[in-house]
């Protein structure tokens, strides 16, 4: 795939500000993929801070940092896919398990993401992981679960184009 | 200007909360609605709001922080905040943490899977029972669930306190 930020926006269906992932610096077809996803004060999560607090205070939301890290796994299937694609099929994280966060990310600081494929079983696709700034793990994944679904059954019938990150839907 | 939050987060998490401490336990149940009009989900999608589950993972840990000095001997467990914290100053110098806002961080997530869409205009509520897990980390398991009774999701996460790790 080529690293681009519009390819990237091709394949995710998530758009601004929700595009938690800035570039793919390394791709292996069906097995591995590195994305980098640039932390930056301007982002809403830190709309409203207080003044005068500790530096501590600006770590970001270790949610968002997951959610970063689903959507480089999306990003790993999705580009995986055959010419035909997900089709009406929407991808998405149906479980986690096993994850460790082991430090923060801050402004300034870009996190990197390293994903790769364990297997894939039909419409599912087991992936485990880690994130990194600089040197240092921040999140160990020990188990993230793909699913496929159709996406009239998730949007309850609403338009939705392909794709969903840990944003899991699963019945 | 400043603002009234003491840490960043993506998304108020809640709208209503209540708690109440029970035995060696925090319960508590917070109220949320899906709003197209909340932070980032705009994107999260254009055509169609869904709520991303993960957002309710930092629900619980704003839930928790914001209920936690009902229970003091949870709070002890976790032991003592940054040397900054709590801020006890009353009236307009008062910083917006302190109790009532304890700053938690997600440490390990067990599990987390989601059972059905979480759409724009939904009432969530997110049933949380906290209790003592390793010393200074918490147990949170959620339960939550729609206005119809339909279950959504379920998560068990470690809470710390936040800048422990």
């Amino acid at each position: 795939m080529r690293p681009g930020y519009a390819q990237l926006l091709a394949l995710l269906p998530v758009r601004h500000p929700m595009v938690l992932v800035d570039r793919v610096t390394d791709f292996a077809h069906g097995d591995t993929i590195e994305t980098a996803k640039a932390v930056t004060g301007s982002e809403p999560c830190y709309q409203d801070i207080a003044d005068d607090l500790p530096a501590e205070r600006y770590a970001y939301p270790r949610s968002m940092i997951l959610e970063s890290f689903g959507q480089s796994a999306a990003l790993l299937w999705l580009s995986s896919q055959g010419p035909e694609g997900a089709g009406d099929r929407l991808p998405m994280v149906g479980r986690l398990r096993h994850c460790a966060f082991t430090g923060s990310a801050f402004p300034g600081d870009v996190i990197r993401h390293r994903v790769t494929v364990e297997r894939l079983v039909e419409d599912n696709a087991f992936m485990t992981g880690e994130s990194r700034v600089g040197d240092q793990v921040i999140l160990t994944v020990g188990s993230l679960i793909a699913v496929a679904r159709p996406a009239a059954r998730v949007t309850g019938g609403a338009e939705a184009s392909a794709g969903d990150l840990p944003a899991a839907h699963q019945r | 200007m400043s603002g009234h939050r003491s840490y960043a987060r993506p998304l108020e998490g809640a709208d209503r909360i209540t708690a109440r401490a029970e035995a060696d336990e925090l319960l508590i149940e917070a109220d949320k609605v899906v709003r197209s009009t909340d932070p980032y989900l705009a994107g999260h999608f254009p055509q169609v709001t869904l709520y991303p589950a993960i957002f309710l993972l930092d629900g619980i840990r704003q839930a928790v922080g914001a209920e936690l000095h009902r229970a003091p001997s949870l709070a002890a467990h976790l032991g003592p905040g940054s040397p900054d914290e709590p801020d006890t100053r009353e009236g307009p110098d008062r910083r917006p943490d302190g109790p009532g806002d304890d700053w938690l961080e997600l440490g390990t997530l067990d599990s987390a899977r989601v059972l059905n869409p979480m759409l724009e205009g939904d009432e969530l509520r997110l049933l949380i029972r906290v209790s003592a897990d390793r010393p200074g980390a918490l147990r949170a398991a959620l339960d939550c669930r729609r206005a119809d009774g339909a279950q959504v999701a379920k998560m068990t996460v470690e809470l710390v306190r936040g800048g422990s790790s």
